[in-house]
């Protein structure tokens, strides 16, 4: 029984618990450490098995997910085998839920004599392994993806980088400049998207979907819908006149929908593969059956109007799942005009409005009449850190790209106002801070502290009032433009993957982490990484940062050949199975099968079918067993016998 | 109904002669008209024994389980509800099509024994029906009582008076009518009860039973090889009648057939101390019609409202 330091020790009385649990049947051995994990605390359980012949070991200590691992490895340093451990967790669940002795005292007595009860049930089980499938999948083709993929390109596996869009890039590629340095984004991520785009371990299949993900680590089996493009990727050489002729126009989702693309296109100039894409819904060809333009004009006869969608299979031994962000819809917010004002824009339309490669050429230029603006109000915390419309969350890049939005306006226009309100200014990163300073001492833009109520417009303008809480006034401005900083929320379809390949994902469908500290780059299902926004809101460095991370974890998994699987799976007694089916589809991982097995009934030999698992597959959830009426269906290591072995101690 | 035991001792006759069906499960008379018990047909020259009428309660599909191993094809006589228990055992796996001759029998409601024995004890002679009306005929007169009153639970929610699928219907198919919506009357008005007075009422019925199994070895959906409370260990229920054992028992058996329950009521029929068992399979039927959006929780279908993963099941602990 471990104190924990004083974590359990200060609300359970140890003391009593050991007088209580020495008389519990089959115990033969009881002691307490300041810390069982620590090594003199892990010498004394093996003391103690060698001393007294132990052949059942139970800790009573921290939640098995943290360390269950360790103690298997002392137990069996002993000569017992690992599964012949049993913890009783008295921290999480009993000390730390707790303030009164009186009450954690008792429950940690239950706990443990459940836990006893279960771990005379136990039985040895043993590993078996299984072979690695050496490529890695990277869902998402943003910074995160590229980055992902390159790394664990580059340790020398191959990878298949799935990009939803035409085109890698991402959302990187959506902005100007990036905060604090002020490089061009484009700059720094175009030589990256050629790399990918070169790299021989690396395939890219853009404008392709994951449909479907079976297997488990080491082996997914992966469906990719790679969708018709309408041009032969691998004749064209991107010589641009099918979309320079063109004649049907369509709003540039790159853009955000402020200028028109081509129906047939490439989202922006450096899209990597540099092959066009035809949107069937707004093609001539595809809607009125007449035009094929593109297809006469085309040098190589890469237009196919007749491709299809390909469903492509892979087998995969690990997974990158790098799928970014959306931003918050603000028409939500009827005091900034349910996003009905053509000059309130978002920030991501802001970069775009600034961008050399957007729909103004880079000269700031307002969206109603393509006026110059003269004064800006920038509002932060649109969506974020409001529970009563948008999201509790901080979206954590907001402060530091509209100071940057404001830099760039007044670098650019000096004779421009730029405004802010804000609510808290956050700038924890390497020169962030300095960044901001920047921002208003050097740049001269207003800062007003102060949630901005009502924004209504008036003549060409727009009233932002507001209250500024710091001279405790209300505020008026009258603005030319409006850049809201929405919240980054997760993709509408993220939950829709995570199920489909099979991980947790949060309230706010971001998706979950193994440990929010220790394992952030993990999800809870084996040989499924996460990198970037898609597992909550990031900025560039952060999102490259854990795309490495991903990126490492997946190279360490691919230097062994085999893995050692988990022996605690669903087990068949089928003598009992009755062959009903009702497992089968009861189970996430499509573990269970129906097999017909041949016996001896009276005088003959008589067929019959029976549930039966694939080891490989069945991740232990446990599902199988809770569907199995008759009891059938058996998880090793927590069987039907030691479950109720262990309710009937706590209750009987 | 009896105007059909002709039909069926010709049908049953001819099934067995020609090797059809190597056997036939149907009626035989019992100790009065009131109590028709299952009968086993294995030559031709059984059919004289047949029995048929409006008192033929038993689900004989539950008896195809005893006839699982070999390979004979086995007959059975179904009325629609039967019918919905043979889909059952057909959904479950536990009964092959192929191996099932069945003889469909339409039927517009079987009477409840135990209701008809409170007017007429003893020396019923026969049942005839005058409409909505039904005249008991006995030895010592007539007895003139509304039809329904009389009829079991089933069959007043009775879905479809005709068999689904059958290899051969017994005469023409009846005209449904208007069939009467399942609105779990008696499952809302128990819902409205406070906690603790449900309670006393729970206590009350689970209190008297015998544990004898009726209720599990007469029901569709109970078809396992091995009943988990027939095993030893892991010792799911102790064999004690003690109210918890009693609970931990209905409890199980109301769970285990939650979602796959045809409704059939044959538990209730058969309960030697009345327990109002379709009150719990009701309530569940009900639940599980509402919460997993099934427009007809009770009659089986390929997937199982509580049998399966679904993507977009509700992950609500994580």
């Amino acid at each position: 029984m471990c104190w924990c330091g004083s974590n359990i020790a200060s609300t359970v009385d140890l003391d009593r618990v050991q007088k209580a649990v020495e008389k519990l049947t089959n115990v033969v051995h009881v002691e307490q450490n300041k810390y069982t994990c620590s090594e003199p605390g892990q010498a004394q359980i093996v003391a103690g098995i060698r001393e007294h012949n132990l052949d059942r070991v139970v800790v009573a200590a921290c939640s098995p997910r943290m360390h269950e691992k360790t103690f298997q490895r002392t137990v069996a340093k002993a000569g017992l085998n690992p599964y012949l451990l049993e913890i009783a967790n008295i921290r999480e669940h009993c000390s730390w839920v707790h303030t009164s002795v009186e009450e954690a005292t008792p429950k940690a007595i239950d706990l443990l004599r459940a836990a006893v009860a279960k771990v005379i049930r136990n039985t040895p089980l043993t590993t078996s392994t299984i072979p690695v499938e050496k490529r890695a999948l990277v869902i998402g083709g943003g910074i995160a993806g590229i980055q992902a993929a390159l790394d664990i390109a580059d340790a020398g596996h191959q990878v298949v980088l799935v990009e939803k869009e035409p085109t890698i890039g991402g959302r990187m590629a959506q902005l100007d400049k990036t905060f604090p340095t002020l490089d061009c984004s484009a700059c720094i991520l175009t030589p990256k998207m050629v790399d990918a785009a070169q790299h021989p371990k690396i395939r890219l299949l853009t404008y392709a979907e994951i449909e479907e993900v079976g297997g488990y680590i080491g082996n997914f089996e992966v469906t990719i819908r790679k969708k018709a493009r309408s041009v032969n990727e691998d004749v064209c050489t991107g010589c641009g006149i099918c979309w320079s002729k063109c004649p049907s126009k369509a709003p540039n989702e790159f853009d955000c929908g402020l200028g028109e693309r081509k129906a047939i296109y490439i989202p922006f100039p450096q899209a990597v593969p540099n092959k066009p894409v035809i949107d069937r819904e707004n093609c001539r060809y595809f809607t009125k059956g007449k035009c094929g333009v593109c297809k006469k004009v085309c040098p190589a006869g890469a237009v196919d109007f007749e491709q299809e969608d390909e469903l492509l299979r892979e087998r995969f031994g690990a997974i990158v799942v790098a799928t970014g962000y959306e931003l918050f819809d603000h028409s939500v917010y009827g005091e900034y005009g349910y996003g009905k004002y053509p000059d309130v824009i978002t920030g991501l339309e802001f970069e775009r409005l600034i961008n050399a490669s957007g729909p103004t050429g880079g000269k700031l230029k307002r969206p109603s009449d393509g006026k110059i603006p003269k004064t800006v109000v920038f509002v932060k915390c649109v969506g974020s850190r409001d529970e009563a419309k948008g999201f509790p969350y901080c979206s954590r890049t907001c402060c530091m790209y509209t100071a940057k939005q404001a830099i760039l306006l007044r670098e650019k226009m000096p004779e421009a106002e730029a405004y802010v309100f804000y609510m808290d200014v956050r700038t924890p990163g390497k020169g962030y801070e300095e960044f901001y300073t920047r921002a208003t001492e050097e740049f001269g833009v207003n800062y007003l502290r102060g949630r901005v109520a009502r924004i209504y417009p008036k003549g060409d303008q727009l009233v932002v009032r507001g209250e500024d809480t710091l001279v405790g006034a209300q505020v008026e401005i009258e603005a030319d433009l409006v850049v809201l900083a929405t919240a980054m929320v997760a993709r509408r379809d993220a939950a829709e993957l995570a199920q489909r390949i099979g991980f947790s994902y949060d309230q706010y469908h971001f998706f979950t982490e193994a440990h929010p500290k220790l394992r952030p780059v993990e999800t809870n299902t084996a040989g499924v990484f996460l990198a970037g926004a898609c597992q909550g809101p990031k900025d560039i460095p952060d999102t490259v940062a854990q795309a490495s991370a991903a990126a490492v974890k997946v190279a360490m998994l691919f230097s062994r050949d085999e893995l050692e699987t988990n022996p605690m799976v669903a087990t068949v007694d089928e003598g009992t199975c009755s062959g009903c089916e009702w497992c089968k589809p009861t189970c996430p991982y499509g573990a269970i099968d129906i097999k017909t097995i041949e016996e001896r009934v009276g005088k003959r030999t008589v067929s019959r079918r029976v549930a039966t698992v694939n080891t490989g597959l069945c991740q232990g959830c446990g599902a199988c067993t809770v569907a199995c009426r008759s009891g059938a269906m058996n998880l090793k290591g927590f069987t039907n016998e030691q479950i109720l072995a262990e309710v009937e101690a706590i209750c009987l | 109904m009896k105007e059909k035991l002709s039909e069926l001792k010709e049908t049953v006759a001819r099934l067995l002669k020609d090797r059809t069906v190597d056997f036939f499960i149907a009626y035989q008379a019992g100790h009065s008209q009131v109590e028709p018990i299952p009968f086993f047909l294995t030559t031709a020259e059984h059919v004289e024994n047949l029995f048929l009428n409006n008192f033929c309660a038993h689900n004989l599909s539950k008896y195809l389980l005893d006839y699982l191993a070999g390979d004979e094809v086995v007959g059975v006589l179904a009325k629609g509800c039967d019918l919905r228990a043979l889909k059952r055992l057909l959904t479950d796996h536990r009964v092959e099509r192929g191996r099932v001759f069945v003889v469909g029998l339409p039927c517009i409601g079987i009477y409840d024994r135990k209701k008809v024995q409170e007017v007429y004890p003893a020396g019923l002679v026969e049942v005839v029906e005058e409409g909505e009306e039904v005249i008991l005929r006995g030895e010592t007169g007539d007895k003139r009582v509304p039809r329904k009153e009389y009829l079991l639970p089933r069959c007043l929610t009775c879905p479809d008076h005709n068999p689904e699928f059958y290899d051969l219907l017994l005469g023409e198919k009846v005209a449904n009518g208007p069939l009467a919506e399942e609105d779990y009357s008696d499952v809302r008005a128990l819902e409205e009860w406070a906690p603790g007075e449900r309670r006393r009422y729970w206590t009350r019925q689970f209190e008297r039973c015998l544990r004898c199994y009726a209720c599990r070895n007469v029901c569709p959906a109970c078809n396992c090889r091995v009943c988990c409370f027939d095993v030893a260990e892991p010792r799911w229920l102790g064999k004690g009648t003690s109210l918890d054992e009693q609970e931990m028992f209905h409890f199980t058996r109301a769970m285990h057939v939650a979602g796959r329950c045809t409704g059939c009521g044959e538990c209730e029929r058969v309960c030697p101390v009345n327990i109002p068992l379709m009150k719990l399979n009701k309530k569940l039927a009900k639940d599980i019609g509402a919460l997993f959006h099934v427009p007809q929780a009770e009659i089986p279908t390929e997937v199982e409202p509580l049998g399966q993963f679904r993507l977009g099941d509700p992950d609500e602990f994580n």
